[in-house]
């Protein structure tokens, strides 16, 4: 299924290793892995309700390092909504999210209206380094959504999307493709269906 | 846009000739012809260069014409240059069809018999080339008489053709001495190496004699490094098997020999360059046969010179070994370098089998994943990782789909895919059963808007400039055994034309970019003003001697979406439309390019040659001449192949040295511009841009 205009782009960005990939992994595919594999720059595509009709939220899976800020910016520049995710057991990776943070600003100029969630992944993980007030505080300075997650034992994941969706005012959009639905749509449902799989 | 240039020849005027009546210059462009023809490729270049002046060239008008009648004496051979013919057999009809560049009738010269066959013309206007039985036969008795066959174990294994060359007494200019030389046509790959280090190595330079730089040129097709290495080893150490005679004999001869293996590979290093600098396995055979002369010095001191020239190859090798790797940047349609240094930003270095490459793959749904693999990873491995990654299910495809929606499956072996795309074209997976589902990308149109704005106040001159600086780093970093891997097939040796790929797609990207920038100037004075800009970019271009940049822009201008344009070249001024029609002369392919050729022969390097035409040349050469026979290596081959990889040289056997024209302001706009040129690639997409500049006359 081509890209179409109504696509809603999602970006992840965060420090390498916090777990990004195993963040959207467990929610396009349900799966999760052990091993750590380096990402570039991934896209993964998934069926959601918008305005009572099915779209496609788009969601680009990035690099952690900062080799490639030509890539970056442009991924900025083409997103709808931002996932800012860092590992409760680095407090440097919550570091490094600033200067992300202050480029998506840079990016897009005013932030207000655009969907940002911060999220401290690896929850499950006992070696803590930032507590969950520290985590909140930084987004209420941000002024956006916050939440922490573990891909490993997918607590929070999908709520994470769910909600982000949600922070989005010029358009209702829901994972739940809770519309009714005409036979068409339904039939087109089952084509993307079949190109995600594929 | 390529295929223009790659069209056979038409036949050459040279032909219509009387044999008797051709001149030096009309022979050598029949030779030329000659190597093309693919049923000649058996022969040798020495028959070839016979045949050249007896044959004749035949033409029937109409279709029916019965050219001999079976059971008729065989007078005659024949080759057919355009058209076909039928085979007929007495009650049996039609037994087949020829078709342009087979031949037939020599089988009755041969054997003295009567015609087996008749032989009917299929279509009007048929050409032929024929040989008569005199001629033929005489050639066969002259060209054996010249020829030198060495056997082994009752088999040939080394032919030489014994060549005449008129060598003057320096004392007496009158007095002309005829010596011969014998160059190698055929052997078996050991023979030939042995010969190479039996005679050439201690002969007097002679700039005629290639045998040596050819061997070492071409030595991939037909013994690669990792069966040359272990030779010239067991050549190293063949005092064990060496002739007992005096004392000190043996042990010149035992020095000798081994002195001759290092100097081999010294001369290898010079020849070769960055292809054997990136071998492993010569590097690993360079350790080796070092420690050997090491350990050989105290007995047979005489090594000692040897063995510093083979530490500095040894050295030269290493450091560009350690000199590190590079990461590049597939984006749109440059390959950069990811991690480029402000202060060597406009220096590119070649880009290595061993270097990292970064590009996306696209799924049906256009989603897509970045890979980071080697240039030479294969296409199963980029498969394999890439099915992993996604989960995406067996018997997997990987294809480029052009900005056309052309799509083009890749071998399986087949390595740096990155490179050898289109212009706009994408690399896109897919299971086999769904290959028709795929479509290109939005972005694979390319621009809607020109950059005319930032064209119009440019100079000319700065443009071409830039183009050329451009060019000329693109050059210099191609190998020439790029082209051997690139007409032979790079997957048979694992060996990456990555250099030359980058360079051949500029070619078509500048065409594009031209044809590009008219298409979307839909404002007709200023598309006017475009054109007269780009004639004179191209006019700069020649006169840098940017063959490459010149012909790509005469090339654009004269492609259909640009050239039907009549009101916007009506109101072309009339002396850049005759400009214009001169540089069209240029690009005449008739006689072989023969005007183009003419015009290279007449400048000097540094030339940034017209590389399509190079690539054709290896083409035909290639197809028109077999690698081996019998079992032997047709020498003769690697020769001509040879022959092209030393255009290449000669070209850039001078620097560039240009004065840059008058300094402007927005010189790194400018570079950056020519270096990213953003264009559209898809005819039938220009076509309908320019029916709406210049509806069509109904
Ligand atoms: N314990 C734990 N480990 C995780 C979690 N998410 C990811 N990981 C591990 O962290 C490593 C990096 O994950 P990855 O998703 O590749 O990180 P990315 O570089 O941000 O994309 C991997 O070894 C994952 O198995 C999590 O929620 N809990
Ligand atoms: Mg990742």
């Amino acid at each position: 299924m081509p890209e179409q205009s109504n696509d809603y782009r999602v970006v992840v960005f965060g420090a390498g290793g916090v777990g990004k990939s195993s963040l959207v992994l467990r929610f396009v595919r349900g799966t999760f892995r052990e091993c750590y594999i380096p990402t570039i720059e991934d896209t993964y595509r998934q069926v959601i309700s918008c305005n009572k009709n099915v779209c496609t939220l788009q969601i680009t899976d990035t690099t952690g390092s900062h080799q490639f800020p030509a890539m970056q910016r442009l991924s900025i520049s083409k997103g709808h909504a931002f996932i800012l995710v860092y590992s409760i057991t680095s407090r440097q990776s919550l570091e490094e999210l600033k200067p992300i943070y202050d480029i998506i600003r840079e990016i897009k100029g005013d932030v207000d209206g655009i969907p940002i969630m911060l999220v401290g992944n690896k929850c499950d993980d006992p070696n803590r380094e930032v507590s969950i007030q520290e985590g909140m505080e930084q987004s209420k300075f941000w002024s956006c959504a916050f939440l922490e997650t573990s891909a490993k034992t997918n607590y929070n994941v999908k709520e994470l999307f769910q909600d982000l969706l949600q922070l989005e005012k010029r358009r209702t959009m829901s994972l739940h493709l809770e519309t009714k639905k005409t036979k068409s749509q339904k039939r087109r449902e089952k084509l993307k269906g079949k190109c995600t799989v594929m | 846009m390529m295929r223009l240039i790659l069209r056979k020849p038409t036949p050459i005027r040279a032909w219509g000739f009387d044999p008797q009546e051709r001149s030096v210059d009309d022979l050598e462009i029949i030779y030329e012809e000659l190597l093309h023809i693919k049923a000649l490729a058996h022969l040798s270049g020495m028959v070839k260069r016979q045949l050249t002046s007896v044959l004749v060239f035949e033409c029937h008008e109409k279709a029916g014409t019965v050219l001999f009648h079976q059971g008729d004496e065989g007078r005659s051979w024949f080759i057919i240059l355009r058209g076909s013919v039928n085979v007929v057999k007495y009650g049996k009809g039609v037994v087949c069809t020829l078709h342009d560049g087979d031949d037939f009738g020599k089988l009755a010269l041969v054997n003295d018999a009567p015609r087996a066959a008749s032989i009917v013309l299929r279509e009007d206007n048929c050409q032929f080339l024929r040989v008569d039985k005199y001629d033929f036969n005489r050639i066969l008795r002259d060209v054996e008489a010249n020829t030198v066959r060495l056997k082994e174990h009752g088999q040939d294994s080394l032919v030489l053709e014994k060549i005449p060359t008129s060598t003057q007494h320096s004392n007496n200019n009158k007095h002309h001495h005829v010596s011969y030389r014998y160059s190698v046509m055929a052997g078996v790959p050991e023979k030939m190496l042995e010969h190479l280090l039996e005679t050439r190595i201690d002969s007097k330079y002679d700039p005629t004699d290639t045998f040596l730089e050819d061997f070492l040129l071409t030595h991939i097709v037909f013994m690669p490094s990792e069966k040359l290495c272990p030779a010239l080893l067991q050549h190293y150490h063949s005092e064990r098997t060496s002739s007992r005679g005096p004392e000190q004999e043996t042990i010149d001869h035992i020095v000798n020999n081994k002195r001759r293996v290092v100097q081999l590979v010294c001369l290898w290093h010079v020849v070769a360059g960055y292809a054997f600098k990136q071998d492993t396995t010569i590097m690993q055979f360079l350790e080796t046969l070092f420690s050997a002369v090491c350990d050989d010095c105290p007995a047979y001191p005489s090594l000692q010179d040897p063995l510093a020239s083979l530490e500095q190859v040894l050295k030269a090798v290493k450091s560009t070994k350690d000199s590190g790797s590079h990461t590049w940047q597939v984006q749109t349609q440059v390959l950069s370098e990811s991690r480029t240094h402000q202060e060597d930003e406009l220096r590119r270095t070649p880009i290595k089998a061993k270097d990292e490459t970064i590009f996306k793959v696209y799924c049906a749904d256009h989603t897509y994943t970045t890979l980071r693999v080697h240039m030479d990873t294969s296409v199963t491995n980029i498969i394999q990782t890439v099915s992993e990654k996604m989960c995406l299910g067996n018997d997997l495809v990987l294809c480029e789909v052009k900005s056309s929606g052309e799509r083009l499956s890749f071998h399986q072996k087949d390595v740096c895919i990155a490179t050898s795309l289109s212009c706009n074209g994408r690399i896109f997976i897919t299971l086999r059963d769904h290959l028709d589902a795929l479509t290109p990308l939005p972005e694979q149109e390319g621009p809607s808007e020109g950059s005319v704005s930032f064209l119009e106040p440019t100079s000319s001159r700065e443009l071409a400039y830039q183009m050329t600086m451009y060019d000329w780093q693109l050059f210099l970093c191609t190998h020439e055994c790029e082209f051997i891997y690139h007409t032979f097939g790079r997957h048979k040796y694992r060996r990456i034309t990555a250099n030359l790929d980058v360079f051949l797609r500029r070619f078509n990207e500048v065409q594009s970019w031209i044809v590009t920038e008219l298409c979307l100037t839909s404002h007709i004075s200023k598309r006017v003003h475009l054109l007269k800009k780009f004639i004179k970019i191209a006019a700069h271009c020649k006169e840098y001697q940017n063959m490459n940049s010149f012909y790509a822009i005469i090339m654009g201008l004269s492609h259909m979406s640009v050239s039907r344009l009549a009101q916007t070249w009506d109101k072309l001024p009339n002396k850049l439309k005759r400009v214009f029609s001169d540089f069209e002369a240029l690009m005449d392919p008739s006689r072989n390019h023969r005007v183009y050729r003419l015009a290279l022969s007449k400048m000097r390097p540094p030339i940034i040659p017209f590389m399509p035409l190079l690539i054709k040349d290896m083409l035909f050469t290639h197809e028109g001449n077999k690698t081996y026979f019998e079992g032997l290596v047709n020498f003769e081959k690697m020769h001509l192949v040879a022959s092209i990889m030393r255009v290449v040289k000669y070209c850039r056997s001078e620097n560039f040295k240009l004065d840059s024209p008058p300094a402007v302001k927005n010189v790194k706009e400018i570079v950056s511009y020519v270096r990213n040129l953003q264009v559209i690639d898809n005819t039938k997409r220009l076509m309908q841009l320019s029916y709406t500049l210049e509806p069509p006359k109904t």
